[in-house]
């Protein structure tokens, strides 16, 4: 078993879902509340990675988080070091890969809130912002935990992207499902079984934390 | 101080909902807004809360304007308004006390927390303070969200049908209280109904809606009256009673010039509505000795209108009244306008709707 790989692969995963979080809780707002005229393309935009082939994603944000673009040398002059081919490059592009994985079951629960309650709220002196924050939000949860949950197991297993930014690098950028496609290129059969195994196991514990989850949405209704 | 609505609102579908009314802010007083269901009450109520914008008109307190298309959409926020739903609509996630200080943000926690008291205890939830909303009744429910509406100090507070969702005992007993607790705290109410009663039990003005507009302005007995729905509602004619003294389970009611016996329906008041159905009251010719009978009056005949197989005898006798009988009992007692009669007014037949304080 490759530690080392699991290890990188759970601080990316921890890392990239913390840093969605607030990412997504700002984005979710006008995504199920607002009424202007580039929602819709606001939705399309930030579903695109459910759609789009890894290596597309991939290779675009090569091109936007390489050593010539505007991103990429503002990084190095910042910090030093590069974007592609690092962990912090992973980083960045596992959480916008991940975007509609915590989008979706928040954007569906804050929906499901009764709209009496939010009208309520504004009467009662709330504007917009604290009527998302101490009505919306609290009352969508188990929307926000699904959210927080896929987007983990999905930056866990994700693959192409990893591929084309991060490279693969023992102890930087090589993740467990890379470390898989490693042992099947090796004929490590038994060992690429091993690690199949256990993101599977992984895949399907977190789903069915989630439909859990779903299937308990109603209670509070 | 004063609201000023006028304003038209438009659906998709083709209805159209229009509201032109002047309401004083600066003291209490309990505003009916009266109609049949779907006539467009709770869309005004909406409209003046900031829930629903109007298409045209304008709504504005005072100097301050609220709405007016192209200038101002204040948001519902920024109102001072408060809002009952008809279902409680409490926030599941909060508790008693956490629902009721949810308008309170922003104040210091000494402050919020002497004001949940202060209207725990005002309406009765002692001892609830930190339930869910799931575990109280629903009678409590809505007393929680009467309580959260006016922790503020709105400047008005908007009752969108508060008792309909209730059983008939729980919304009893709130409405018996919301005057009194309205009036505790000096906050004027616009209250939506389709009760009859409950608007002559509740309301100083009543505002009458159909089909979309306010067709009638006044107090709730002239509103009610004027219009026949009273009449509609099996309330017949609406008088405006004091009581003078309880004799035997009965009422002794002073109406107008005359005095009158009705069943006692309970309770401590003083002012009342006697609504006289006209199934109740038979007529005789004759002479006028027996005037010390109890609820004979002395009538004259005003006018006489077919109802159906029956006559609708409309009568003064001091006060107005009418009498429901049959064609034959018309011919064989000759009875004709200005004609003099014997108006006998079964006592069963009177129902008292006490004004609450």
């Amino acid at each position: 078993m490759d530690w080392e790989a699991i290890r990188l692969s759970l601080r990316l995963a921890l890392s990239s879902a913390l840093l969605l979080a607030p990412l997504g809780i700002l984005l979710a707002w006008p995504l199920a509340y607002g009424r202007f005229r580039g929602r819709m393309l606001l939705e399309a935009l930030t579903s695109m990675p459910l759609v789009l082939p890894p290596t597309v994603l991939g290779f675009y944000l090569i091109v936007a988080l390489g050593p010539l673009s505007p991103v990429g040398r503002a990084w190095e002059s910042l910090t030093g070091s590069r974007l592609v081919f690092t962990f912090q490059g992973l980083l960045l592009a596992q959480v916008i890969t991940n975007l509609p994985f915590f989008l979706q079951p928040l954007v569906a629960s804050l929906g499901g809130v009764d709209r009496r309650l939010l009208e309520v709220a504004g009467t009662l002196g709330s504007g917009r912002a604290g009527t998302y924050f101490r009505v919306a939000l609290p009352l969508a949860w188990r929307g926000l935990l699904s959210g927080l949950i896929l987007s983990f197991a999905h930056a866990m297993g994700e693959f192409g992207v990893v591929l084309m930014v991060g490279g693969n690098l023992p102890g930087r950028t090589r993740t467990v499902s890379i470390a898989l496609f490693d042992q099947v290129q090796a004929f490590d059969l038994a060992g690429a079984n091993r690690t199949a195994l256990l993101l599977l196991g992984f895949a399907f514990a977190v789903l069915a934390c989630t439909a859990w989850l779903r299937a308990r949405e109603r209670t509070w209704a | 101080m004063g609201l000023s609505a006028q304003f038209t609102k438009t659906f998709a579908a083709g209805a159209v909902i229009e509201a032109g009314f002047e309401l004083n802010l600066g003291a209490f007083g309990l505003t009916v807004l009266f109609g049949p269901s779907g006539c467009g009450k709770t869309t005004v109520l909406r409209c003046l809360a900031g829930l629903e914008r109007p298409d045209r008109g304008w709504i504005r307190d005072g100097d301050e304007v609220w709405f007016q298309p192209g200038r101002q959409d204040l948001p519902a926020c920024r109102r001072g308004i408060g809002y009952v739903f008809q279902e409680s609509a409490l926030f599941p996630h909060l508790s008693v006390a956490g629902n009721i200080a949810y308008g309170l943000q922003g104040r210091p926690r000494a402050e919020r927390q002497a004001r949940v008291r202060e209207l725990i205890r005002l309406m009765g939830l002692d001892g609830l303070a930190e339930r869910r909303p799931g575990q109280v009744s629903g009678g409590q429910m809505q007393r929680v969200a009467l309580a959260r509406a006016l922790a503020p100090r709105p400047r008005l507070v908007l009752l969108d049908e508060p008792f309909a969702a209730l059983d008939l005992a729980a919304g009893e007993q709130l409405r018996h209280q919301l005057r009194r607790i309205l009036k505790t705290l000096g906050v004027p109410a616009i209250l939506v109904t389709h009760d009859p009663q409950e608007a002559l039990a509740l309301g100083d003005r009543m505002l009458l809606m159909a089909e979309g507009r306010i067709v009638r302005d006044g107090t709730p007995a002239e509103v009610l009256s004027e219009t026949g729905d009273a009449a509609r509602a099996g309330m017949g004619e609406v008088l405006r009673a004091r009581v003078v003294g309880r004799v035997e389970g009965l009422l002794r009611l002073a109406v107008g010039p005359v005095e009158l016996f009705a069943p006692d329906p309970g309770g401590e008041f003083r002012d009342a509505y006697a609504c006289i159905r006209g199934e109740g009251v038979s007529l005789e010719s004759g002479p006028h000795g027996l005037m010390s009978q109890r609820n004979r009056l002395p009538a004259s005949i005003v006018r006489i209108e077919p109802h159906g197989a029956l006559r609708r005898v409309f009568l003064d006798a001091g006060v107005p009244l009418e009498s429901l009988i049959t064609t034959w009992a018309c011919e064989d007692l000759r009875l004709a306008p200005g004609q003099q009669v014997q108006a006998l007014i079964k006592a069963s037949a009177i129902q008292v709707i006490p004004i609450e304080i």
